[in-house]
């Protein structure tokens, strides 16, 4: 469900090309006031959180309608700490127009009854209520519901209970407020993720990462792979990564102890000769604990690593030893569990996110979720279908219809007229509605919703009429079905790293994929790795077991792969091919645009309706203003192998390579990473498309034929002129000499 | 290897064309895309090369399938805001396009190149040269219209012993029986007239035993050279089966003579023989039509004789000796020429007889299966097959923008521009391509009117032929002879009131709509025009069927001829030159030596090199140094001194051509344009003075 909430207020699109990034995070009292604090309140002390209902998902008021209006909202909670008191403090308005003696608003926690509270009209322009939750009634995951009962007549008279009257909206900056004291459980493999990640905390996951010195990229490559598992733990939620060389923060974190000489408190992981995964509790604040890899090198903690993220490690006790590993084959493209396979019919139930029937005068929709590998190229506009097999009771109106969204677009709908007889209808059999779903619209990551409008009969006012009769469901049977598509995507496309991790998603266990850092990587190109992965992690749901982590200077042993190069600018020296094609580089002390040939600029403009100068023009601005202050995204074609991609986490002097990194894991900013270029300002994003572009993947060469035509549609005629003029000499000739040898005579 | 190499290069070549045919493109690249090819078909068709007209095929073919290419996958109402009446109406269209589109490429690949072949020599040794039965069937003719005809084939260059003349005379006329007998030819007749021309030659051949049959219809009168120019082509090569000859008129057809276009714009018959049977010939597909032509003997009886299972004998049979791997030559000389049909509902009544004899071999004997024939043979056939159909496809053409302007209904799918810039590259690049090949045949825009004036006719015997073979028999009346005054062929023209009516009323409607303001104006102007184009070609049909008085009985020959006049066999001759020539007299230049006076009689010879006798003939008129005389009684002797001069010189009817205008296709538009607002106005003075004087019956119009 939450996931849902996420998806819409992603999409629902920000117009303004600047965004402050506030979505995930929920105030928590104890780490606002030190955010070096990291989850100080998830261990020890007692601590307080608010939770708003915006927290929650709900990023409009909850708007109750009819005589009988419903709405809830999840509440999970994380599973190491314990709620000692809450109160929910809840603003709401309602209509004025009611009958108030028969109108009430009802609230349930888990379905217990917390308090019906009597509208008024003092309370209809709007006033709040706290309302003490009995922390016993709270569990891991909660529901707290609201139910409008509102009628504007008299018991015995007519009433349109769909009357536009009957409202009540409960703002969504109504609050809960927990006391929560730590449940404090002894160091256990079984419970992981948790308590690095507890899947009941909706926030941004924050896991210091602690390397004893430098890491070497083996190293890294560990990490990676951990990182890379926690992101796909925590998803939608989006995750950091911070890294330590040494310094042991307070809270939950991950060691990696390679060699002989561990960092005090670490003594028992010396001189281990099998690699080790263990979970202890964190000496320097007690309460946290910390999961630890050791082994006596670095590939030790690279298998360590592994085995976590496949899932080998037997998990009992709080110590694990790795004796031996067999990597699973090398996976095919587009494998994981995460992304539909277009090639057979995807059953939509699959991906749905709630239940697949509804009821009332005005149901939410039916939603479904589903993943599409970011390059599925659709070569017909008619290539992706939704078959939605529907059932919708027989007593709703004609008027009343069925509509199908594609990530809150509309994409098709039926009405749902059972025929002219009213009085002889009968649903015994689900009829099919099949819809073309708008490829423009479709992206990594989908939400097809199916909404049904149910209308009463108006010429029937006063009949009896029991809302509860309208019912609409969605046959799991219901399909998405592809045909006619390529796997192709045309370059660079950093949305497509936003949101898919494309191209490093394409084999989920990154096996084409290589991380580059600096010569000698600081803490802050470490942490942007680790984030990066997080991010690819998200998208692949697999274990990272073959990425690669090089460094600069040994590129060439990562060639034919697609590169990740993390690094501040002025930390990058990179040979002049390379340069050449960055967007953004440095010359000298100078940063500078990549100049764009007129040919490009012309047809940029007028075949693509790109206006690639005034992009430019913003993003040089952009980037005076920032001084060096700023961090960026870039993607290009790699140097050193084609058809292969590098896409660079960097940053100007005075930025963060982090800032960079982290632009992708929320998804307030996320949403502006595009292009070939994207800046990162304090917490403005801005994407830039410059053209100049590539591609990858194959298109069938008739498409790609049709496709070049269409990109160089000028010369369509001059090509057809010069195709029958060789046609025309060409026939001149054969026809020549055939017409000879007929009239040659026959002795 | 060379055809595999030919053949790797077409299939290279259809990718990208593929690609061109298939591109989507907006408004804007798709306009950018047709004024360049308008732009560079109108270069090509400047260059005198016959190559650059190769490419300019290629180029029309690829814009018109880029076209329809679009119309059958963006522009047909499929879905659900259209129903089943507008897929219907849609469908109409989108089938007479595809026709059309049919009949252009094949039409292209028919006439890729004209062979122009030349007649091949004879042995020096005329004893060598074979025997030739002449056949000159006949059956209700008039003998006045045979006579010429059996005296000009008396007078052929050939060896005397070495050809016989037969006339079979379906008819048992005992007219025909002595005029045989006086000129020394041989009349044939049988018992019934089972077959009609078919079964009258079958039997004729038991008879007769020459190695090849030349056959003439009784009207078509040969030069004297027929059998020099084809017999050595049959000579040359012993696998020819048939040596065909254009059939050419020296009267004007219906629509030459209501039109006033003789001798000035091609007429329908010149494209097939000027052009067409030349292209056939290069892919060994001449066909045989009738008349004018020597066949072999043994290739004749090689397939039971001349074919009797359809109407059209001629092209059946070709197409049976064609199977058997019998070759075919086409000789592009008029050596024969006649009268052309004289009113246009005797001309209607021929036209659908080949129609309906086309739809039945294509029937019982479909080309594109038949075994034996090659491939060219097989698209020549096909061709001039599904020509005839194009009844159906006219009538769509001339009511299609009435589904929209009067029924409403949306029958292409696409906004008006955009329809637009997709059709007319497709139009122009065909109608220009087609004035490059055809031009000197067949001028641009007339084809809408030849066929407008014959869809609604042949319509139905095409259609029921195809349903089954014997059916679809149908007569109009042939009014036949001269035609003695102007009148309106109304049974004729009932079609045509009813195409130019309806379009009157969708334009009236369409302008109606425009001025009220529609929300797609493009799309309403886009039919406006298509309907005045449509009142255009209707208004050539009307102006068609106005009839105009014949003014001669016989049919003059408008030749320079050497001639001698004297006033009679005792006194001097003197040499002088004809102005004009007919059957019945002759307008001379007078010799300054001579005086004649009003009813003189006098004594006249034509083409005094190779002729001896003297015409008797009266002075009708003389003035201004000109004598025009008429001519006495003749002698047969005389007849066919006359008949010589005036149709069996070997080069009477080569430079027939000279007078035309060659095609430029905007002039031809506007001259078509003429003749349909001419016919409109016909039609309006028809219509006002019929409603005026009820029960008037024909009313007469005036004549341009």
């Amino acid at each position: 469900m939450r996931a849902h909430h996420i998806m819409s207020r992603l999409l629902t699109g920000i117009a303004a090309m600047l965004i402050a990034a506030s979505a995930a995070a929920a105030s928590d009292v104890s780490s606002a006031a030190d955010s070096a604090g990291v989850g100080t309140d998830r261990a020890s002390q007692q601590s307080a959180r608010t939770l708003s209902f915006e927290d929650l998902g709900m990023i409009y008021s909850l708007k109750l309608r009819t005589v009988f209006g419903q709405a809830s909202i999840p509440l999970n909670l994380r599973a190491d700490q314990i709620v000692t008191a809450a109160t929910l403090d809840l603003h709401y308005a309602h209509s004025p127009s009611l009958r108030f003696d028969l109108s009430h608003l009802s609230v349930y926690i888990n379905d217990q009854l917390l308090r019906t509270m009597p509208l008024s009209a003092e309370t209809a322009s709007g006033t709040s209520v706290r309302i003490p939750i009995d922390p016993r009634l709270l569990l891991p995951h909660n529901q707290i519901r609201f139910e409008l009962v509102a009628h504007y007549a008299k018991p015995n008279e007519c009433e349109d209970p769909a009357h536009t009257t009957l409202w009540a909206d409960i703002d969504n900056d109504s609050k809960i407020e927990l006391s929560l004291s730590p449940l404090p459980g002894a160091p256990s493999l079984e419970r992981l993720p948790a308590p690095m990640f507890d899947a009941g905390d909706e926030r941004h996951l924050r896991l210091p990462f602690v390397f004893n010195g430098a890491p070497s990229p083996e190293t890294v490559k560990a990490a990676g792979i951990v990182a890379a598992w926690f992101g796909a733990q925590a998803d939608y939620r989006g995750a950091d990564f911070p890294v330590s060389f040494g310094a042991l923060p307070g809270g939950h974190a991950v060691v990696f102890i390679s060699g002989g000489n561990p960092p005090p408190g670490f003594e028992r992981f010396a001189g281990l000769r099998t690699p080790t995964v263990a979970v202890v509790d964190n000496p320097t604040a007690p309460g946290s604990q910390l999961l630890v890899f050791a082994a006596a090198d670095a590939d030790g903690l690279v298998q360590a690593a592994q085995a976590l993220a496949l899932g080998h490690l037997s998990l009992q006790g709080a110590q694990a030893e790795i004796s031996s590993l067999q990597l699973p084959p090398p996976r095919a493209p587009w494998s994981s569990s995460r992304w539909i396979d277009p090639s057979k019919p995807f059953q939509l139930a699959l991906g749905a996110t709630g239940p697949l029937s509804v009821t009332g005068l005005v149901p939410g929709p039916v939603s479904f979720e589903f993943s599409l590998p970011p390059d599925f190229y659709p070569l017909s506009e008619d290539s992706v279908h939704a078959r939605i097999k529907y059932r919708a009771a027989p007593i709703s109106a004609v008027n009343s219809s069925l509509n199908i969204l594609l990530n809150d677009q509309f994409a098709g709908g039926v009405a749902l007229n059972h025929g002219d007889d009213h009085r002889v209808k009968k649903v015994d059999d689900s009829s099919t509605l099949d819809v073309t779903l708008p490829t423009e619209a479709l992206r990594a990551h989908n939400r097809l919703d199916a909404q049904y409008h149910f209308r009463r009969d108006t010429n029937t006012v006063c009949e009896d009429f029991d809302s509860s009769s309208l019912q609409g469901s969605i046959d799991p049977a219901s399909t998405l079905e592809m045909h006619h598509y390529a796997y192709f995507s045309e370059m660079p496309a950093l949305e497509k790293f936003a949101d898919g991790g494309f191209p490093y998603s394409r084999l989920s266990d990154l096996a084409d994929t290589a991380i580059v850092l600096p010569t000698t990587p600081g803490e802050s190109d470490v942490s942007a790795a680790l984030i990066a992965l997080g991010h690819i992690g998200r998208w692949t749901r697999d274990a990272a077991s073959r990425v690669e982590v090089t460094t600069l200077d040994a590129m060439d042993n990562v060639k034919d792969r697609d590169l990740l190069v993390i690094g501040r600018l002025d930390r990058l020296t990179l040979p002049d091919d390379w340069t050449d094609r960055m967007p953004l580089r440095l010359s000298g002390d100078q940063l500078e645009l990549a100049p764009i040939g007129w040919l490009t600029a012309l047809n940029e403009r007028y075949l693509f309706d790109r206006d690639v100068d005034s992009a430019r023009s913003h993003a040089s601005r952009v980037i005076v203003d920032a001084g060096q202050n700023f961090a960026a995204l870039m993607g290009f074609e790699s140097p050193l192998a084609s058809q292969r991609s590098v896409i660079m986490i960097t940053a100007g002097r005075g930025g963060d390579v982090r800032d960079a990194a982290l632009a992708l894991t929320d998804p307030g900013t996320a949403q502006f990473v595009r292009g070939g270029l994207t800046l990162v300002r304090a917490d403005k994003v801005s994407g830039y498309d410059f053209g100049g572009h590539y591609e990858v993947g194959h298109l069938p060469w008739w498409f790609e034929l049709k496709r070049w035509l269409a990109r160089h549609p000028y010369l369509l005629w001059p090509i057809a002129l010069l195709l029958a003029i060789l046609l025309g000499t060409l026939l001149n000739v054969a026809l020549r000499r055939k017409a000879r040898a007929r009239l040659k005579t026959k002795g | 290897m060379r055809q595999l190499s030919i053949v790797l290069i077409l299939v290279a070549m259809a990718l990208p064309a593929y690609a061109l045919v298939t591109a989507p493109l907006s408004l804007f690249w798709q306009a950018f895309t047709a004024i360049g090819m308008v732009i560079a078909v109108n270069v090509l068709r400047r260059l005198h090369d016959y190559r650059w007209a190769l490419a300019m095929m290629g180029l029309s073919v690829l814009a018109s399938s880029r076209y329809l290419y679009w119309r059958l996958t963006e522009t047909l109402p499929l879905g659900q805001e259209f129903n089943a009446w507008d897929l219907f109406l849609s469908l109409g269209l989108i089938g007479a396009e595809l026709y059309a589109y049919t009949i252009l490429v094949l039409g292209f690949v028919q006439t890729i190149w004209p062979l122009h072949r030349k007649p091949a020599a004879l042995p020096a040794d005329a004893s060598q040269w074979p025997t030739v039965d002449i056949f000159i069937p006949s059956y209700n003719e008039p003998l006045a219209v045979v006579r010429p005809t059996v005296l000009a084939a008396l007078a052929l260059d050939w060896p005397r012993d070495k050809f016989n003349v037969y006339v079979l005379d379906d008819g048992r006329r005992e007219e025909f029986r002595a005029f045989c007998e006086h000129v020394g030819v041989t009349h044939i007749t049988r018992a019934d007239n089972k077959h009609a021309k078919a079964g009258n030659i079958n039997a004729a051949l038991k008879h007769t035993r020459g190695e090849y049959i030349a056959i003439f219809d009784c009207d078509h009168i040969p030069v004297r050279s027929f059998l020099q120019m084809t017999m050595g082509t049959m000579l040359a090569d012993r696998e020819v089966s048939l040596v065909q000859t254009p059939h050419h008129f020296f009267s004007p057809d219906p629509f030459e003579k209501n039109l006033n276009t003789f001798r000035k714009v091609p007429n329908e018959g010149e494209l097939f023989y000027g052009l067409i049977q030349d292209g056939n010939d290069f892919w060994d597909a001449s066909f045989f039509c009738g008349s004018c032509a020597v066949l072999r003997r043994t290739a004749l009886e090689e397939i039971g004789g001349i074919a009797t299972e359809t109407v059209t004998e001629d092209a059946h049979t070709s197409l049976r000796m064609h199977s058997r791997g019998w070759k075919s030559a086409y000789i592009n000389i008029p050596q024969a020429a006649g009268l052309a049909t004289e009113s246009l509902s005797a001309h209607v009544g021929q036209r659908i007889r080949w129609a309906r004899g086309m739809a039945q071999i294509f029937r019982v004997d479909n080309p594109m299966f038949k075994p034996g024939l090659n491939f060219g043979q097989r698209i020549c056939y096909s061709n001039a097959m599904l020509h005839f159909f194009y009844g159906l496809p006219r009538l769509i053409f001339l009511t299609s923008p009435l589904a929209y302007l009067l029924l409403g209904a949306e029958i292409i799918k696409a906004q008006g521009w955009m329809v637009l810039a997709y059709a007319a590259p497709h139009v122009i690049l065909a109608t220009v391509t087609n004035s490059r090949v055809q031009g000197p045949f067949r001028h641009s825009f007339w084809a809408e009117i030849y066929e407008t004036v014959l869809a609604t006719f042949i319509l139905v015997p095409t259609l029921l032929a195809v349903i089954n073979p014997k059916l679809g028999k149908f007569n109009v009346t042939a009014k036949g002879g001269i035609v003695d005054r102007d009148y309106f062929d109304k049974d004729i023209a009932r079609p045509y009131y009813l195409l130019f009516s309806l379009n009157m009323i969708g334009f009236a409607v369409g302008i109606i709509r425009l001025l009220a303001g529609s929300a797609h104006p493009d799309t309403l102007m886009l039919n406006i025009g298509w309907t005045m184009y449509n009142l255009l070609i209707a208004g050539g049909a009307l102006a068609v069927a106005n009839e105009k008085r014949q003014v001669r009985t016989a049919v003059r020959v408008r030749t320079k001829l050497q001639a001698a006049m004297r006033l009679d066999a005792d006194s001097g001759a003197y040499l002088t030159d004809t102005l004009d020539v007919s059957y019945s007299g002759v307008a001379l230049q007078l010799p300054p030596e001579l005086t004649v006076a009003t009813g003189d009689h006098i004594q006249i010879l034509l083409m005094p090199e190779r002729n001896d006798v003297w015409l008797d003939a009266t002075v009708r008129r003389n003035s201004h140094g000109i004598v025009a005389a008429q001519m006495t009684e003749m002698s047969i002797a005389q007849e066919s001194a006359l008949v010589q001069a005036l149709f069996g010189r070997a080069d009477a009817w080569i430079q027939w051509r000279e007078t035309q205008r060659s095609d430029k296709p905007l002039s031809a538009l506007l001259n078509v344009g003429h003749y349909g607002l001419r016919g409109g106005r016909d039609f309006f003075q028809w219509f006002f003075r019929s409603v005026f004087t009820r029960g008037s019956r024909g009313a007469p119009a005036n004549s341009a």
